[in-house]
């Protein structure tokens, strides 16, 4: 009943489990499906660990100071929505020093640059506020 | 097959067909993906909750806390300490894990686990049945361990190391303290719940009497011979409060010996008999007691654990998260223990889906302030490495440059973090 104010399919496909790079080896719950949106059907092959964490892995640990869904607090800016070319030429920015920040630096070099690209990318896709 | 499913996926992808599908799972009475019980409700216990049914809501949660009616988180209480925040904005309401998550609560206290039968047993005299559980108990404070401390003694004494009646007690306390009078902390030794916050304590309660008691001070009796931020702690209490704090390096004669609440005095191993106004004894720790009375700790008292799934070293089906595991470098905050949920909480539905694991990652960004309006940070970057232990990422992570040039934006930044936090695990 909840879910009639807040539709579980935009809320949950960003956190659908093929995006974290779950892959089922059985199919998934049939319930399970339906509120994932349908990502956890697309196959791919499971990711090495040198193919670095996936940009939901990643996303999932940013949105605790960027707000719910990388929607921003009221002082810490939103990410989702973000021209994904932007937010990849930022955190490569802070990674290599050029961008000041306070702490964003120190974030950025826990990271390959195929993995600043992949978490810009998953917070491009998700919806701004 | 996968066609034909997609296909219907995306004729039942409109909100209302999706809702109206899911209902059933939600309701929590079925759980046909399995069921998690969750025992603890802060930030590993809640987010690993509420977390297990995002990705897989036909999995049902069941979260155990004896205070779900009174659960105030630990980060931000020394600003109730200090004045600057009320215990009402401390409070975190389980409501939403309830009615926007469909995770199922149950108030109790949680007696023991039977990992054979898969059951754990309430203090109500309930049993619940789990496919996993989650041990998210956070520490216990092992009063025993300091001469002349125990729980009774901590009415006097206070820890105000799990927030809530404590940290009102302390703060009376200080409230009540005479200008001119002595706040002594005893701090605890590695490792333990929250590395920076005996100093940010400190910065605090410094603040506080600058404000009002000026003539106060601070000691601080330390096992320890360095700590977190110690650099920026050292420079904030130089430049804030010159004079008033004084930490007592293990050198210098601060290793406690005993406490006595009868003549509120603090005897060090070095002999020195110390008087103070205000006693805060933040002792000893250890994972949770059902850790520890489960068998799932170590001989130091903390629960090994699968350094990429958190399921434990020492029993099937039970994973450990937050404060009460061991999880490398990763310290024992309210984010890593966040961070560690969204892994366990991943790995959990894997397995229950019988799926292969992710690539894990780890976060953890700490503020502390060092005033009630500036703040500094300590943050980190986490992997597994190839033997498949948790490592900090090379080159990342590291505590705010020195100087004070960030304080004041930290602080709001800090204020930031606190209320995504809130909102990624209880919200």
């Amino acid at each position: 009943m909840h879910h009639a104010a807040r539709p579980v399919a935009s809320f949950s496909s960003p956190l659908s489990l093929a995006r974290s790079g779950i892959k089922p080896r059985i199919p998934l719950h049939f319930s399970a499906l339906l509120a994932l949106g349908g990502f956890c059907l697309v196959l791919s092959p499971t990711p090495a660990m040198a193919e670095g964490a996936s940009g939901q892995t990643i996303g999932l640990t940013c949105v605790v100071c960027h707000g719910p869904q990388g929607q921003g607090t009221k002082t810490i800016p939103p990410l989702a929505g973000r021209n994904a070319d932007q937010t990849y030429a930022a955190l490569l920015a802070y990674k290599n020093g050029s961008r000041p920040s306070t702490v964003m630096d120190r974030h950025a070099k826990g990271y390959s640059d195929a993995e600043l690209r992949a978490v810009a990318e998953y917070f491009a896709n998700l919806p701004a506020k | 097959m996968i066609i034909s499913r997609r296909s219907f996926l995306k004729l039942a992808g409109s909100a209302t067909a999706v809702g109206a599908l899911s209902g059933c799972a939600t309701s929590g009475s079925r759980g046909a993906g399995g069921h998690v019980v969750v025992v603890g409700g802060g930030f590993g216990g809640a987010a690993c909750a509420k977390y297990i049914r995002h990705f897989d809501p036909s999995i049902k949660v069941t979260l155990v806390d004896a205070a779900l009616a009174n659960y105030y988180t630990c980060p931000f209480s020394n600003l109730a300490l200090s004045g600057d925040m009320s215990m009402s904005e401390l409070k975190v309401s389980f409501e939403a894990l309830k009615n926007k998550h469909g995770v199922t609560l149950v108030e109790d206290h949680v007696e023991g686990v039977d990992a054979d039968a898969r059951t754990v047993k309430l203090k109500s005299g309930k049993t619940l049945s789990y496919d996993r559980l989650v041990l998210s108990p956070g520490i216990q404070l092992n009063y025993e361990k300091v001469a002349g401390y125990s729980k009774a003694v901590a009415d006097k004494l206070p820890h105000a190391w799990k927030a809530g009646a404590q940290t009102v007690t302390l703060r009376k306390q200080l409230e009540a303290m005479p200008d001119g009078g002595t706040f002594l902390m005893v701090a605890p030794p590695n490792p333990y719940r929250c590395p920076p916050g005996p100093y940010e304590r400190a910065c605090l309660v410094a603040d506080y009497f600058k404000r009002h008691k000026p003539k106060s001070k601070i000691i601080i009796l330390d096992p320890k011979d360095k700590f977190s931020k110690q650099g920026l702690f050292v420079e904030a209490w130089d430049t804030l409060y010159p004079g008033m704090v004084d930490w007592v390096s293990p050198e210098r004669g601060g290793v406690v010996a005993s406490v006595d609440a009868a003549s509120m005095s603090v005897k060090t191993k070095d002999g020195d008999t110390i008087k103070a106004d205000v006693i805060n004894v933040i002792p000893p720790m250890q994972a949770g007691k059902i850790v520890t009375a489960s068998g799932l700790a170590d001989d130091k008292g903390w629960a090994p654990v699968n350094q990429r799934s958190f399921e434990s070293s020492k029993a099937k089906n039970i994973y450990v998260i937050g404060d009460s595991c061991i999880a490398g470098p990763v310290p024992k905050s309210g984010y890593g223990a966040n961070s560690e949920a969204k892994i366990a909480a991943s790995a959990i539905v894997q397995s229950l889906n019988d799926a292969e694991l992710i690539v894990p990652k780890w976060v953890n960004t700490c503020y502390s302030y060092v005033s009630a309006s500036d703040a500094i940070s300590v943050a980190g970057v986490y992997e597994l490495d190839e033997a498949g232990k948790i490592i900090e990422v090379k080159g990342s992570g590291g505590v705010s440059a020195k100087g004070g040039k960030h304080w004041k934006a930290e602080a709001l930044y800090a204020k930031g973090w606190y209320e995504g936090i809130r909102v990624d695990t209880w919200g």
